[in-house]
């Protein structure tokens, strides 16, 4: 055998050896050798093959390791959301644990809408208030490349409880509720789309003119209520 | 008395609410009823929101609508007016826009001898004895005749043509010299405009586009979709999109987006039909998207869509229009709707996309139903209603590499280009490195890292193919020049350490494109 076929032999054993415990090192080492000038064009490759390896494992591990950290501190959120309705105590409490992890601008952004989802889950009046409240505070979790997906994208909060908006009559309290505080014009936009959602148009003018009729005295309440009414009209 | 009476029947005449041989109608001992259109009137029936048998006043003073039948209902590729079989097929639905007649016995246990002659009296339209066509009914001189004795007589009226002017269908039943008639409409919409271009320059919601009024839409078109830079709204290139997007923290009020805007107008005719159908503008879309990312060699497919009917759904089934709130004003103003569609990327994409590439091609076209029966679920991917609008078809074609602009994605229209090179994760210099490539040079992914104990570089190929990079004599520079490659590092302030390293992609491609027009786009083609 050549001694160049032996040498290149034992620096493989070697690199397989020390592959265990660092691949820094043998990428250092893989790194001088190529520079050899005695070596063949395909003993260089095998050796360039080697090195491309030893990176890309590296560069793989670092994003893995990010991936990782980033969801395991949230697992207990599957289990924890798929209590049953009735539990309200315990819904109540999931409710504060989970509005916490969607409202924290800090985590990722899938971990988030994940929260989000489980909220929407919980079906309590209390959960759907939440999500209608926070319609313009917790945006932009998903990616849209168009049009079609740019209301999921920019309000995942309505987005989720539209989703279950269909003759969905219990939603009316949080919708009615949500109305006493301010609201922006498209924040209004989406409440008269949802409320049409429920049902049709016409059942939801009636429901808006009910609500009208019954606190005519609170402004607020009645300017969202009468803008609302625009826009289901306009429609 | 006389006088009052003979008044209100004149009153009611010019109302329209009446003609001028109302009274003989009243004596006809035959009645014909009409239906709207919009049904599949085969075995137990399905609406698809029509279908509704209009009362004694309406079948003459509103009317019947349907859609003029230039659809293709069954999915078959012939236009439904020369088709004479619209029966379902594995894209598509039987005949849903014919719409039904019946010819009756107003009393039901009369016995009635002579001959029954229903005659089209005016409107573009045909008779069939089937709601899926397939057995035309022979008309004479406009008219087709039966004893009698065959009532109930149920035909379906098919619209061929669009609809001159509301009601301008009128079909009537004689008997025994005395009449009764119906009318009806046939609706369709044409695409009358079309905005794509940088130089496009309507505002919806101002003096120059006032019928699109729909907060929803104008809100997108005049602030999100807006250039920061520009001010165009429509057309290709970088735009605003929101105040509250996830790279304001980043970018704040400059572009956010890169891609295609554009804007459809639709009109509706015979004019003055929004009181009698309800539209909704819907997307069908076919696409390939890739990326190209570090340690990748080639472009790797992250999203595949293809037209419903390629697969087992209807072909008049949408797949790109899950809301109408931000994209569609359908409430018809001056006889106008309107859509619109912004296909784009993150300006600034994840670190390691060195090239991102779409591949869209779009139907946009308008469905219609009878006028508050348009159901509008929380999704509109489904059927509703029957196409009232050909379909037009556009296409946006974007090809982005990671620029040097804070790794923005910008347009590449090069044969062959190399993306900014990023950093690997730990690097210590804060020297330059430039690259260029030949026109030829191959799609290829790079690894440039240095080595300190020899002030080299070594850049490697995806495959291993590697080459030493020595220092130039100054001993702080570094050309490299070889394979269509040109690559020029510079030593900065700080260093190079060992393991440094340059990570970067080549993408040679001949159809690179970046383009938002109407017309379909083979989106199929190698990326």
């Amino acid at each position: 055998m050549p001694i160049k076929e032996i040498i290149f032999s034992l620096l493989f054993f070697i690199a397989f050896c020390m592959h265990g415990t660092s691949q820094e090192d043998s990428l250092n080492i893989w790194v001088r050798e190529i520079r050899k000038p005695e070596l063949t064009a395909s003993e260089k490759k095998v050796i360039g093959q080697k090195i491309m390896t030893i990176q890309q494992k590296r560069y793989r591990a670092a994003v893995e390791k990010q991936e990782k950290e980033a969801v395991e501190n949230y697992l207990w959120m599957d289990s924890l959301a798929s209590l049953p309705p009735f539990f309200n105590e315990v819904n109540d409490s999931i409710l504060i644990a989970l509005s916490f992890v969607a409202q924290d601008i800090d985590t990722r952004k899938d971990v988030r809408l994940n929260a989000l989802r489980k909220i929407a889950s919980l079906n309590t009046p209390e959960a759907d208030l939440f999500l209608l409240d926070k319609m313009s505070d917790i945006m932009h979790l998903e990616y849209a490349t168009g049009a079609d997906g740019e209301l999921n994208a920019n309000y995942p909060c309505f987005a989720l409880i539209v989703s279950k908006a269909l003759n969905n009559w219990g939603m009316i309290t949080p919708i009615f509720v949500t109305l006493h505080s301010v609201k922006t014009e498209d924040e209004l936009l989406l409440l008269a789309y949802l409320l049409e959602a429920i049902s049709d148009g016409a059942t939801a003018l009636r429901i808006v003119d009910f609500h009208l009729d019954k606190e005519s005295g609170n402004d607020l309440f009645s300017n969202n209520l009468n803008k609302i009414k625009q826009l289901i009209q306009q429609k | 008395m006389l006088l009052t009476v003979l008044l209100y029947a004149n009153l009611q005449v010019a109302h329209g609410q009446l003609t001028g041989n109302a009274s003989a109608s009243f004596e006809c001992e035959v009645v014909i009823d009409i239906y709207n259109g919009f049904y599949d009137w085969q075995g137990s029936g399905t609406s698809f929101s029509g279908g509704q048998k209009l009362s004694t006043g309406d079948k003459q003073n509103i009317g019947a609508v349907t859609v003029a039948n230039l659809n293709d209902t069954d999915g078959d590729g012939i236009s439904d007016n020369t088709d004479n079989t619209v029966v379902s097929g594995s894209s598509g639905r039987n005949e849903i826009d014919l719409m039904k007649i019946e010819v009756r016995k107003k009393n039901p246990s009369a016995v009635l001898s002579g001959n029954v002659t229903v005659n089209v009296v005016s409107g573009n339209v045909k008779l069939w004895a089937n709601s899926t066509k397939v057995m035309p009914v022979t008309l004479t001189g406009g008219s087709v005749t039966f004893p009698a004795s065959q009532l109930p007589k149920v035909y379906y009226i098919e619209a061929v043509g669009v609809s001159a002017s509301l009601r301008d269908i009128k079909i009537q039943a004689s008997f025994n010299g005395n009449t009764d008639y119906v009318v009806a409409t046939a609706v369709w919409l044409t695409n009358t405009n079309t905005w794509n271009s940088n130089t496009s320059t309507p505002i919806p919601g101002s003096a120059s586009l006032p019928d699109c009024d729909w907060l929803g839409l104008v809100s997108s078109i005049n602030y999100r979709w807006i250039s920061a830079s520009t001010n165009q709204r429509y057309g290709f290139g970088p735009f605003y999109s929101g105040t509250n997007h996830p790279l304001s923290s980043t970018l704040g009020s400059n572009n956010k987006e890169n891609g295609g805007r554009i804007m459809f107008e639709f009109t509706i005719s015979p004019p003055g039909a929004d009181q009698l159908v309800s539209v909704d503008v819907t997307r069908q879309r076919k696409n390939r998207s890739y990326t190209i990312s570090e340690w990748f060699q080639s472009p790797l497919s992250i999203n595949s869509t293809d037209f419903p009917w390629e697969g087992s759904d209807d072909n008049e089934m949408p797949n790109d229009d899950t809301n109408q709130i931000l994209d569609e004003d359908n409430g018809i103003t001056n006889n106008k709707v309107y859509s619109a569609d912004r296909p784009a990327s993150f300006i600034i994409e994840q670190r390691q996309i060195g090239f991102k590439l779409s591949k869209i091609t779009f139907f946009e076209f308008v469905r219609v139903g009878v006028k508050g029966n348009l159901n509008m679920p929380n999704n509109l991917n489904a059927l509703r209603g029957s196409r009232g609008s050909d379909k037009t078809a556009w296409h946006c074609v974007y090809y982005f590499r990671r620029g040097s602009d804070m790794f923005k994605l910008t347009a590449d229209n090069q044969s062959s280009s190399p993306n900014e090179p990023q950093k690997s994760p730990g690097f210590k210099g804060d020297g330059s490195i430039a690259i260029n490539v030949a026109s030829s040079s191959p799609t290829e992914f790079y690894s440039v890292m240095y080595a300190e104990d020899f002030n080299e570089w070594l850049i490697c190929d995806f495959d291993g193919d590697c080459f030493n990079i020595s220092a130039n004599p100054n001993g702080t520079s570094w050309t490299f020049n070889q394979n269509g490659l040109n690559i020029e590092i510079l030593q900065g302030t700080m260093p190079f350490e060992t393991d440094d390293t340059w990570l970067f992609n080549v993408f040679n491609s001949s159809s690179k494109l970046n383009d938002i027009n109407t017309g379909s786009y083979d989106v199929t083609t190698n990326p």
